[in-house]
C-alpha cells in the first residue's frame, strides 16, 4: 500500500462513488499461469515462448504497439522493467486508490483470441481466467472480472463460460470486436445462450484477430489508422447483434461497448431506424426501432472520450436520448483518459452521476 | 479544370445558371452487356459471348428490391430501370423539376461486384464501353446530364487512359469509385490516378459498391441486406482514415472527394477522434501537417440521399451545425433505386430555406463550377 494518497484525478470533477468499467490486468510473465495449466501447455508456452515479456503477448498478437504511447500512459510504465498492469498492489496506487472506486471491472486480454490451435487456446483462457479468479479477484473484493474465450470455437467459449460463469465475482465476457464473424450470426448462439444463463454482461473490446483485414478495404498502413477506424467495427457488431435479434431471444442480454468511443452513435441510431422502416420486412423479429433496442441493451464506456468541441458534444450527448447509457472508465494502463474533463464540462448532472457510478453498478454489481 | 475549360463550361451552361434551382448529385444509369458489346473490342466482345458476365460475389446478400430499385423505374417498353434514356430524361428530370444530374454509371457494378472474378482487361475494356455509351445516349441527347467517369481503377495503368480521356471534358466531372476497394483508397497503389484527376480538376467519387476480395465489415460478412445499406458508413470511415493518415491531402492538395449515399453525421464526431489519436500518435506520421478534422473539413462533400431522419425536430439543424454547416451538403436522389429522394421530400420541411437552397443546388453549382468560376 502507498502511504502517501496521490491527489484524486478527479479532484473539481466528481465527488462521490467511482465504478470503473475497463481496466486491464496482466500476468507479470507467462510463468504467472502456469499453477492453471496441464503440463503439455506449460511447455507448449515456454518453447514457443508466449508473451516474451511484453504484456499484450505481443508474439501471438499485433493489436496494440508495445511501445505506442496509447498502449500505456507513460506514469503508469513501471520503471523497474515489470510488464504494465501486472501487479494488486500497482493497480490499488495507480487506480483504486486515487479514483477512490468502489468497483473496477477486470480484464486480462493477453492475446489469447489469437492462438488457432483450439486446445491449447481453450487451456490458456482457463489459466488466464482461473489465475484473475484467485490472484486478483479473491485478493481484492472491489474487483470484478471478465472472462478470456477461446475466440474461434464457440462451443469451447461457451464451456469456459460455464465452467466459471457462476463465479461471484465474474460478471462479463470479453468480446473482441475483431471476430472471425459478426457477433450476431448465429454461430455465437451458444455463447450467448451461456451468457444469459449466468447473468453475464457482454463486453465488447478493441482487439481481437478475425479471419480478413480489419477494415472492410483492406489492411491499413498505419497504426493511427487502424486505431481510429475501429469505430467501423463496433459498429458493426452493434448493427448485428440488433439485426439477428439476439436482443429478442435473449432479453436479459446486456452489451458493453468499451473503448469504442459513443460520440458518433447518435447519427448512427438515425440510420438505424431509418433504414428499419425500409427493409424490416427482412428482420420482421425487430419489432421496436433499433435506437431503443441500443438504448436498452448497450452501455458505452467513455475511455477514449475522443472529444470534440465542448458545444458539440452537448449536442451529441444530448441526441443520445437517454441518461444512462455511459459508463466512467480509466482504460488502465492505456492513456486514454484525456478529454474526461471536456465531457464532464457539458453532462447534465443526472447523466454525470449515472456515468460515474450508477449505471456501471447496476450493470455490474451483485 | 483549366482556365480553358472552365471557359467552354461557362458557355456550356451560363444560359441557363439562373434556372439552377434543382441539381441531382446522383442518379444511376445503366448499361446492360447487351448495350455495351458494340463498344468492346473484337477479342472482348468475342469474350463476352463466349463466357457472359459473371454474377456479382455478393448475390447471396439478398436485396431489398430485384436491382435494389423502384417498380416503377422499368420504362414501359420493359427497359431495366436507368437503360432507356428517354424514359429517364421524363422520369428523373421532367416529373421533378430537375435541371442538372450527375449519372453514376452502374457499370461500375459490373466490375465492382465480381472483384477479381474476371479480367482486368476486360474491366477496362467494359468501362471503356460504359462511358462511350454514357457519353452517345445520355449526355449527347441532353445538356443536363453530366457524368462520373468508370475506370478499372484496381489497375491504375489501364485506368489512367480512360481517365485522361474525359478529364478535359467539362461534362465530365470526377472519378468514380465504389466504397469497397481492395486496398484503402489513400494506398499509394491509387496515386496515379489522383494525380491525373487533381491535373483535371475531376473529384474523385465514391458510391455504394463492393469489391470481392473483402468483407463488408472488419469482422467478416453480415446476413442481411439492411446491415449492408445501414454500414455504408463503416466502409467510408476505413476510407477517410485512409486518405488522410496516407497523407493524400499533402501530396494532392486540390483534391476534393465527394462520398455518396453514406450520411454526413457521424463525419464530425469522427474526425473528433482521428484528432485525439493525432495528438498522441503524431509521431508515427509526421507528414501530416494539419489535424485530421481540418482535411476532413477542406476535403469532403457528401452527398444527401438517404438524408439523416433525426428523432426530434430541431434536431437535424443541431446536427448540421455539429457537422459544420451545409455548405458542404449536395442534393441527390439515388434514382432509380428503392430509397428515391424526390426533391420535394429531401430535406425536412422545418430547414431554413436558404439553407435548403444551398443544398438543392447552390454547393454543386460551387464545387463543380457550373457557373464557370467554380468554389
Amino acid at each position: 500500500m502507498s502511504t502517501t494518497a496521490p491527489a484524486s484525478p478527479l479532484a473539481g470533477l466528481w465527488h462521490g462513488p467511482v465504478v470503473d468499467a475497463d481496466v486491464h490486468i496482466a500476468p507479470p510473465s507467462v510463468e504467472a499461469i502456469f499453477p492453471y495449466l496441464d503440463e503439455v501447455w506449460r511447455e507448449f508456452a515456454m518453447e514457443r515462448g508466449f508473451g516474451e515479456g511484453t504484456w499484450n503477448a505481443t508474439s501471438v498478437t499485433n493489436t496494440l504497439p508495445p511501445n505506442s504511447p496509447i498502449t500505456t500512459r507513460a506514469d503508469w510504465r513501471p520503471d523497474d522493467g515489470r510488464p504494465p498492469a501486472s501487479d494488486l498492489e500497482l493497480l490499488n496506487r495507480q487506480v483504486l486508490e486515487p479514483y477512490g472506486t468502489e468497483m473496477a471491472v477486470v480484464t486480462c486480454y493477453y492475446g489469447i483470441d489469437a492462438l488457432r490451435h483450439p486446445d491449447y487456446a481453450a487451456a490458456m483462457a482457463s489459466a488466464v481466467n482461473d489465475w484473475m479468479v484467485a490472484e486478483w479477484l479473491e485478493a481484492d473484493e472491489r474487483l470484478r472480472g471478465s472472462l478470456v474465450l477461446p475466440a474461434h470455437d464457440p462451443v469451447a467459449m461457451a464451456a469456459e463460460i460455464d465452467r466459471l460463469g457462476g463465479h461471484p465475482r465474474i460478471r462479463q465476457i470479453f468480446l473482441p470486436i475483431r471476430s472471425e464473424h459478426l457477433y450476431g450470426r448465429r454461430t455465437y448462439l451458444p455463447v450467448f445462450e451461456a451468457a444469459a444463463r449466468h447473468g453475464l454482461v457482454c463486453g465488447l473490446h478493441f482487439g481481437g484477430s478475425s479471419d480478413g483485414p480489419p477494415t472492410p478495404v483492406g489492411f491499413p498502413s498505419w497504426y493511427m489508422e487502424e486505431y481510429a477506424g475501429a469505430t467501423q467495427l463496433y459498429f458493426s457488431q452493434i448493427m448485428s447483434i440488433i439485426a439477428e435479434g439476439l436482443l429478442q431471444r435473449f432479453p436479459s442480454l446486456k452489451f458493453a461497448v468499451l473503448e469504442g468511443g459513443f460520440l458518433w452513435l447518435p447519427g448512427i441510431m438515425w440510420r438505424l431506424d431509418k433504414e428499419w422502416k425500409g427493409l424490416r420486412r427482412d428482420i420482421p423479429w425487430v419489432d421496436r426501432p433499433p435506437s431503443s433496442l441500443v438504448r436498452e441493451h448497450f452501455r458505452f464506456s467513455v475511455a477514449p472520450v475522443d472529444a470534440g468541441p465542448p458545444e458539440h458534444m452537448a449536442v451529441q450527448i444530448d441526441h443520445l436520448g437517454a441518461d444512462d447509457m455511459l459508463m466512467f472508465a480509466t482504460d488502465y494502463p492505456h492513456d486514454h483518459q484525456r478529454g474526461l474533463e471536456e465531457l464532464i464540462g457539458v453532462l447534465p448532472q443526472a447523466t454525470l452521476e449515472n456515468m460515474m457510478y450508477r449505471t456501471a453498478r447496476d450493470l455490474y454489481g451483485d | 479544370m483549366s482556365n480553358q475549360q472552365l471557359e467552354t463550361a461557362a458557355t456550356a451552361t451560363a444560359a441557363k445558371d439562373r434556372e439552377l434551382r434543382i441539381v441531382d448529385c446522383d442518379a444511376h444509369n445503366w448499361p446492360l452487356p447487351g448495350d455495351l458489346a458494340p463498344y468492346l473490342s473484337k477479342r472482348w466482345q468475342q469474350y463476352l459471348e463466349t463466357f457472359g458476365l459473371r454474377t456479382p460475389a455478393e448475390v447471396g446478400l439478398v436485396r431489398a428490391k430485384p436491382l435494389a430499385s423502384r417498380t416503377d423505374a422499368w420504362s414501359p417498353n420493359g427497359n431495366v430501370p436507368g437503360n432507356d434514356p428517354a424514359f429517364f430524361r421524363e422520369d428523373l428530370l421532367e416529373r421533378h423539376g430537375i435541371d442538372l444530374a450527375i449519372l453514376n454509371s452502374l457499370a461500375m457494378a459490373q466490375q465492382s461486384v465480381v472483384g477479381g472474378n474476371q479480367p482486368v482487361e476486360f474491366t477496362a475494356e467494359l468501362m471503356r464501353a460504359a462511358n462511350e455509351w454514357t457519353q452517345d445516349y445520355f449526355l449527347e441527347a441532353d445538356d443536363r446530364l453530366y457524368s462520373s467517369i468508370c475506370c478499372a481503377f484496381e489497375d491504375p495503368q489501364l485506368a489512367l487512359p480512360e481517365v485522361e480521356r474525359w478529364g478535359a471534358d467539362p461534362r465530365w466531372l470526377q472519378v468514380l469509385f465504389p466504397f469497397r476497394t481492395q486496398r484503402p483508397i489513400g494506398n499509394r497503389k491509387y496515386w496515379p490516378i489522383f494525380e491525373v484527376a487533381e491535373n483535371h480538376d475531376l473529384l474523385i467519387a465514391f458510391h455504394p459498391g463492393s469489391m470481392g476480395n473483402n468483407l463488408i465489415s472488419g469482422a467478416g460478412w453480415p446476413s442481411f441486406y439492411y446491415e449492408d445499406h445501414v454500414g455504408y458508413p463503416g466502409a467510408l470511415m476505413a476510407q477517410v482514415a485512409s486518405l488522410i493518415t496516407e497523407g493524400v491531402f499533402e501530396r494532392f492538395p486540390n483534391l476534393k472527394v465527394v462520398f455518396q449515399e453514406g450520411g454526413w453525421s457521424w463525419t464530425a464526431p469522427y474526425s473528433w477522434r482521428l484528432d485525439r489519436a493525432f495528438e498522441q500518435l503524431r509521431d508515427e506520421v509526421p507528414h501530416l501537417r494539419r489535424k485530421p478534422s481540418e482535411y476532413m473539413r477542406d476535403h469532403f462533400w457528401f452527398t444527401s440521399q438517404p438524408i439523416e431522419e433525426p428523432e426530434r425536430r430541431g434536431q437535424f439543424e443541431e446536427a448540421l451545425a455539429v457537422f459544420g454547416g451545409a455548405d458542404r451538403l449536395l442534393y441527390s436522389s439515388d434514382y432509380p433505386h428503392w430509397d428515391f429522394d424526390p426533391p420535394d421530400q429531401a430535406l425536412p420541411k422545418s430547414l431554413d430555406p436558404a439553407i435548403a437552397e444551398a443544398i438543392m443546388s447552390r454547393n454543386a453549382v460551387r464545387l463543380y463550377g457550373f457557373e464557370g468560376g467554380g468554389a
